[in-house]
């Protein structure tokens, strides 16, 4: 009895877990990265430019990353910042993701001088 | 003042030397004092714990030595809980781990307007592991010269992120490369004077860049220390320390503003308790600073540290420490 009580245990748990993977969530709009802008392409050391990114989808998750510089802030539009240690031409990278993780990247070089 | 009580005080206020300042070389109020290099070796089967806090800040531009009017990063700082665990595997050869953490490691900016004008780092800073062996260690002429050498490494080789965002490098809690660590510790007591004196030298060569192709510059770092015992609980330690960091390195070609020439004046006072613990409050007070291109300079680090020496000869662990000379 405690045999078939194990036995019967050990196949529920394993259907449960089969039966638990993750749901693909549709949606309606496609994700399209759209544009990545900057409101000054060229700036000054210790200077700033915001960069925005439009993107069409839904439940869009922004991730942002500079080869150099310091990036302030999160989400469509972030704040970046360059010191003396950051002169030339950097490249901001965003990476976009909806809710059914289809994911896109844009990126856009900032001039430091 | 007996010897155990100097001995007790030789190894409170060793820990103090200021060590790396590996990553974060520009533009950032620095990383906290603390090296492997702040100590000789142990007796066989003795441990020494020391745990210290440190907060640092920036808030003023050089270029070179001279101020400037840069405000791109109105205040930098940190908060930092380090530790220091060594063990005397013989009387001659001793091995070190140093774990750090950063409660927090920040910058504010000027042009943007409160609260979204701050990035902060937080977490596990790089350890480091050191293995020193006395080559000297003379007890009755108080003589010793102990070199170094070990690791530093991270705990993890990706940058960290907040909301989605890749932190600047300088407020990363961790280098996330690995570097190599090499030291020299020279000691002249004389007890009977009630006086120390030491000479560390230290230097941390990264070996390569991290994933964000960014390798920090070698350090080199040479301290020069002197103590004095006031009474049998008070003594004062006062630190010169010179620190020279090479130009760091991104996608394979230098950055001009980065490295530096420093010079620290650090005073300190320790108290010992029941001849156990001793406690010590430590200023690091930049003297001189010279710096490649616009750099955020250094204000002052302090800190509070904590340690004892535990003899795991006897049976009973929790004794007064083992005096360095007998």
């Amino acid at each position: 009895m405690k045999t078939s009580s194990l036995i019967f245990c050990i196949l529920f748990i394993s259907l449960a877990l089969a039966s638990c993977k993750k749901e693909n969530t549709t949606v309606s709009t496609e994700l399209k990265f759209i544009s990545l802008t900057a409101s000054e392409k060229n700036i000054p050391i210790g200077g700033s430019t915001t960069i925005t990114a439009e993107v069409e989808g839904e439940g869009i998750v922004y991730s942002w990353s500079a080869t150099a510089g310091d990036i302030i802030g999160s989400g469509k539009s972030v704040t970046y910042a360059a010191s003396a240690c950051c002169s030339g031409s950097n490249k901001i990278t965003c990476s976009v993701a909806d809710a059914a993780s289809k994911t896109a990247v844009n990126l856009i070089t900032i001039n430091v001088q | 003042m007996n010897k155990l009580t100097l001995a007790i005080t030789f190894f409170c206020f060793l820990f103090f030397q200021k060590a790396e300042n590996v990553f974060a070389q520009c533009c950032s109020a620095g990383s906290p004092t603390g090296g492997t290099t702040n100590a000789g070796s142990l007796l066989k089967k003795n441990f020494r714990f020391i745990g210290f806090y440190q907060f640092g800040f920036s808030k003023e531009y050089l270029e070179g030595d001279k101020k400037v009017n840069f405000n791109l990063v109105t205040y930098a700082g940190y908060h930092f809980l380090g530790l220091n665990l060594a063990y005397g595997i013989t009387d001659k050869f001793t091995v070190e781990l140093e774990p750090g953490f950063y409660f927090s490691k920040n910058q504010i900016y000027g042009m943007l307007p409160p609260p979204n004008n701050e990035v902060n780092g937080f977490g596990l800073s790089d350890f480091t592991f050191q293995s020193k062996y006395a080559i000297i260690k003379n007890s009755s002429k108080q003589f010793e010269i102990t070199p170094g050498v070990g690791f530093k490494f991270p705990l993890t080789l990706k940058l960290q992120e907040e909301n989605n965002v890749v932190l600047t490098q300088d407020v990363q809690p961790s280098s996330n490369a690995f570097s190599f660590v090499g030291s020299l510790f020279v000691y002249k007591g004389m007890i009977e004077k009630k006086m120390h004196l030491f000479w560390i030298s230290k230097i941390i060569i990264p070996f390569h860049a991290n994933e964000n192709k960014y390798k920090f510059g070698e350090t080199f770092i040479t301290s020069l220390f002197f103590s004095y015992s006031l009474t049998h609980k008070w003594s004062l330690i006062a630190q010169i320390r010179y620190e020279y960091r090479n130009k760091d390195i991104r996608n394979e070609q230098s950055i001009l503003a980065s490295g530096s020439n420093m010079l620290y004046f650090s005073p300190q006072i320790n108290y010992t308790i029941g001849q156990k613990w001793n406690i010590s409050l430590l200023f690091d007070i930049p003297v001189y600073q010279y710096y490649n291109g616009v750099q955020l300079s250094k204000v002052m680090n302090i800190a509070l540290i904590v340690n004892r020496i535990f003899d795991l000869n006897k049976k009973n662990t929790l004794i007064t420490p083992t005096p360095l000379f007998e």
